[in-house]
C-alpha cells in the first residue's frame, strides 16, 4: 500500500502537465475554431460554423492540403527506401563497425534543424555549392533555378531530415528478429534473398510501418522546411496556419485548419498502431 | 569391438565424413582436428558439456560457421565449401526457431517451397503427411506462438524431415521440455529416427539421453574426441576416467600396479596392466555386499567399509560407504530396507576396467 502523500505526489505532475499543455489548449483551440473575427479585427465570441464552411468552399486549402500531403507521401517514400537499406546492413553485416555506423546516422540528429534546412539552403541556391559545381564543369552556363525554391527542394531537405526517423524503428525491429530463424530458413533452403523476402521483411514490418509514420506525420506538419526552401510552389498547410495566427490575424480560421490536421494525424497515428499491433509477432 | 546384437547384417554405408577440422573464434580454440564419420541410417550423438565445442561441430556440419582448416565430406561430396541452402542437411534447432509469423503448416512447407522442382499438391500432400507424422494435424492453422512447447519441438521435427534431407541435426532439441516429456520424445524420436531411415547428428550434454537413444556416442572434451563408441561399449569400456566418470556413476581407484598386482590402500587384485601408476574404474553396481555362502574365488576382491549414507533409487539403493582408509566408494545394491554399520562388500577384479586417467574431472 503506497500512502496518500506519495500517491499524490506522483499523480499530480503528470496530470498538471496534461492539462496546461495538452487539455487547455486543444480545448481553447477547439473555440476558436467556432469563432469568427469581426472587420474591425477583434475575434467575436460569437458561435458558428463559418470557419469550416470556408475551408470547404476556398479550394486554396483543400489544395494545399493535398500537396502537403503528397510532399509527405514522397519523403515518407523516400525515407524508407534510404532507410531501410541502411538499417539492414547496419544489423545484419556491419560487423564490429555496428555501433559506429549507427552513431554515425544519429549524429545529425544533434544538430539543429535550421542549421540543416539552411545547409541545403546554400547547396541549392543559385550561387550554391550544386550551381557552381555544374558551371564549373559546363554542365550548364547560367545558374539552374529551379533547384531551390521548389517542392523538390522541400522533399529533399524533408528526406535528409527524417530518414533517422524512418531508420531507427526499421533498425529497432530488425534488430530484434532472433538470427536463428534467418538461419533456420538458410538451413531449409532458402537463399538470402528469398530468406529476406520470407522472414526478415515481413518481421519488420512494424518498424517499418513505424518509420513510414513518423516521416510522413512528421513532414505533413512541417513548416521552417517549405519557408526557407519551398518558394511559392513548395508552400504547406502550416505555412497558411502560421500565416493566418500571424500576419493575416485570423486566429479562428487558422483553429479550424489546426483541428482538422489534428484529428488527420490522429487517425493516421490510430490506423498505424492497430497495424502494428496484427503485424508484430513477438 | 561391438556387441554382435549390435552390429547391422549389412556393412553400414558411410554418409558423412569429417576430417580434421580445426575450428577456433579470436584466439579461443574450440575444435583441435576433429575426424569423425557418420553412417547412412545411423543415430550419431555428440555429447559433451558446455563449451566442448558440440554446437560449434554441428554449426560446421549445417554451415553456419566455416572451419579454419579440414574438409567435411557428405555422399562423396565435399559439403563445407557449399553454403548452407544448397546443403541435404536440415537442423532441429535448440530453440526451435519456428518462424512465428508464418501458421504450423507454412512453417512445414517452407523448406518445400523454396524447391522449384516439387509441385504445389505434392507439397500440400507432403506436408499433411510431415504433420501427421508426429501428430500435430489438428494444430496445423495455428501460429507458433500459440502452441506448447512440446508442440513447436514436433513442428520443428516435422519441419526438418519433410525434406528428406540426407542428415538431420539435432541441437539438444529436448533440453526446453520438462523431464517427462523430455523421456516420451527421446523414445519417440529414436523410432522416428528407425522408420524414416534418416542419419541423425544429435547433440546433448545429458549423457542419458545419449545412452538411451544412440547407436554411437561421440564424446567431445575441450575440443578433442574423448572417445567415439557404443553406448554399451563406452559404458563398460570407458577409455578414459573421464569418461567413465560422465556416463554413469563410477568409482575410480588410483592403484599401483607391481608384477601383475594392482594395490590401492587395502584393495589388491591380479590385473594385466603393465607395473606402474594406473587408475581403474569399478561401476556401483558391481560392487556388492558380501554374501558368507560365495567363497572368495581367486578373482573377487573383498573389503570391509562403513556405510554412511544410503539412498533409495527403486529397485536398488545406492549406499556410499566408507574404507578404514577412508576411501570413499559408491555401492549400488538391490533395495532391502535400511544398511548400516560395517559390511563387507566384494568385487569381481574383471569388473575393475583400467582407464587412461585424464586428470580433470567433469
Amino acid at each position: 500500500m503506497f500512502s496518500r502523500a506519495y500517491k499524490t505526489a506522483v499523480t499530480v505532475p503528470p496530470l498538471l502537465w496534461v492539462t496546461v499543455f495538452l487539455l487547455v489548449p486543444y480545448a481553447l483551440l477547439f473555440c476558436y475554431s467556432f469563432w469568427t473575427v469581426s472587420p474591425a479585427q477583434t475575434i467575436v465570441h460569437h458561435w458558428n460554423l463559418g470557419n469550416y464552411r470556408e475551408l470547404l468552399q476556398v479550394h486554396v486549402y483543400f489544395q494545399t492540403l493535398l500537396r502537403s500531403m503528397w510532399i509527405a507521401a514522397r519523403v515518407m517514400l523516400l525515407a524508407l527506401l534510404l532507410g531501410y537499406p541502411l538499417a539492414y546492413y547496419v544489423s545484419f553485416h556491419a560487423g564490429a563497425r555496428k555501433d559506429l555506423l549507427y552513431q554515425l546516422v544519429i549524429i545529425p540528429l544533434w544538430v539543429s534543424y535550421l542549421v540543416r534546412a539552411y545547409a541545403w539552403k546554400t547547396i541549392l541556391g543559385s550561387d550554391g555549392v550544386l550551381n557552381t559545381l555544374l558551371q564549373y564543369v559546363h554542365l550548364t552556363r547560367h545558374p539552374v533555378e529551379f533547384l531551390l525554391y521548389s517542392p523538390f527542394a522541400v522533399v529533399l531537405t524533408l528526406t535528409h531530415i527524417y530518414t533517422p526517423f524512418a531508420f531507427l524503428p526499421i533498425y529497432a525491429s530488425l534488430e530484434h528478429i532472433p538470427r536463428n530463424l534467418v538461419e533456420a530458413s538458410h538451413d531449409l533452403g532458402a537463399s538470402p534473398l528469398q530468406t529476406f523476402w520470407r522472414v526478415i521483411l515481413p518481421l519488420s514490418t512494424p518498424g517499418v510501418l513505424a518509420g513510414a509514420t513518423f516521416a510522413f506525420v512528421l513532414s505533413l506538419g512541417d513548416f521552417l522546411a517549405p519557408l526557407l526552401l519551398g518558394g511559392p510552389s513548395g508552400i504547406m498547410i502550416s505555412n497558411i496556419v502560421v500565416s493566418l495566427f500571424g500576419a493575416a490575424y485570423n486566429w479562428p480560421l487558422g483553429a479550424a485548419i489546426s483541428l482538422c490536421m489534428l484529428l488527420l494525424v490522429i487517425s493516421l497515428l490510430f490506423l498505424s498502431e492497430r497495424l502494428e499491433k496484427k503485424w508484430s509477432f513477438s | 569391438m561391438t556387441s554382435p546384437t549390435t552390429q547391422p547384417a549389412a556393412k553400414p554405408q558411410l554418409l558423412l565424413s569429417i576430417r580434421q577440422v580445426v575450428k577456433s573464434f579470436g584466439k579461443l580454440a574450440v575444435l583441435r582436428a576433429i575426424s569423425l564419420h557418420v553412417d547412412e541410417g545411423e543415430f550419431l550423438t555428440v555429447l559433451g558439456e558446455s563449451g566442448s565445442g558440440k554446437t560449434t561441430l554441428l554449426r560446421l556440419i549445417a554451415g553456419f560457421e566455416r572451419a579454419d582448416s579440414g574438409e567435411i565430406w557428405m555422399a562423396g561430396e565435399r559439403l563445407d565449401l557449399l553454403p548452407p541452402y544448397r546443403r541435404r542437411v536440415n537442423t532441429v534447432f535448440q530453440s526451435y526457431a519456428l518462424f512465428p509469423h508464418l501458421s504450423v503448416r507454412d512453417n512445414v512447407a517452407y523448406g518445400l517451397r523454396m524447391q522449384k522442382k516439387i509441385a504445389p499438391a505434392d507439397i500440400d500432400k507432403r506436408v499433411e503427411n510431415a504433420l501427421a507424422m508426429v501428430k500435430m494435424s489438428a494444430l496445423a492453422a495455428s501460429k507458433p506462438a500459440k502452441i506448447s512447447g512440446g508442440q513447436q519441438q514436433r513442428v520443428a521435427l516435422a519441419r526438418a524431415l519433410v525434406n528428406r534431407p540426407r542428415l538431420l541435426l539435432l541441437d539438444e532439441p529436448l533440453s526446453a521440455l520438462d523431464a517427462n516429456l523430455r523421456r516420451q520424445m527421446q523414445l519417440e524420436l529414436k523410432s522416428l529416427q528407425r522408420e524414416v531411415g534418416i542419419s541423425f547428428v544429435f547433440v546433448t550434454h545429458d549423457q542419458e539421453e545419449a545412452m538411451v537413444m544412440s547407436d554411437r556416442i561421440a564424446l567431445l572434451r575441450n575440443g578433442n574426441l574423448e572417445q567415439v563408441a557404443t553406448p554399451r561399449e563406452i559404458y563398460s569400456r570407458p577409455a578414459t576416467s573421464y569418461t567413465a566418470l560422465l556416463i554413469g556413476h563410477t568409482n575410480l581407484l588410483r592403484c599401483h600396479v607391481e608384477r601383475g598386482v594392482a594395490r590401492c590402500g587395502g584393495f589388491q587384485f591380479r590385473t594385466s596392466v603393465p607395473d606402474g601408476p594406473a587408475v581403474f574404474s569399478v561401476r556401483p553396481e558391481h560392487i556388492r555386499l558380501a554374501s558368507t555362502t560365495l567363497s572368495a574365488s581367486g578373482d573377487s576382491v573383498h573389503f570391509r567399509a562403513r556405510i554412511v549414507a544410503q539412498s533409495f533409487h527403486g529397485a536398488t539403493d545406492l549406499l556410499q560407504v566408507e574404507c578404514a582408509d577412508g576411501l570413499k566408494l559408491s555401492v549400488s545394491v538391490p533395495s532391502h530396507g535400511a544398511l548400516n554399520g560395517q559390511r563387507d562388500f566384494e568385487f569381481s577384479a574383471a569388473d575393475a576396467f583400467a582407464v587412461r586417467d585424464s586428470e580433470e574431472r567433469p
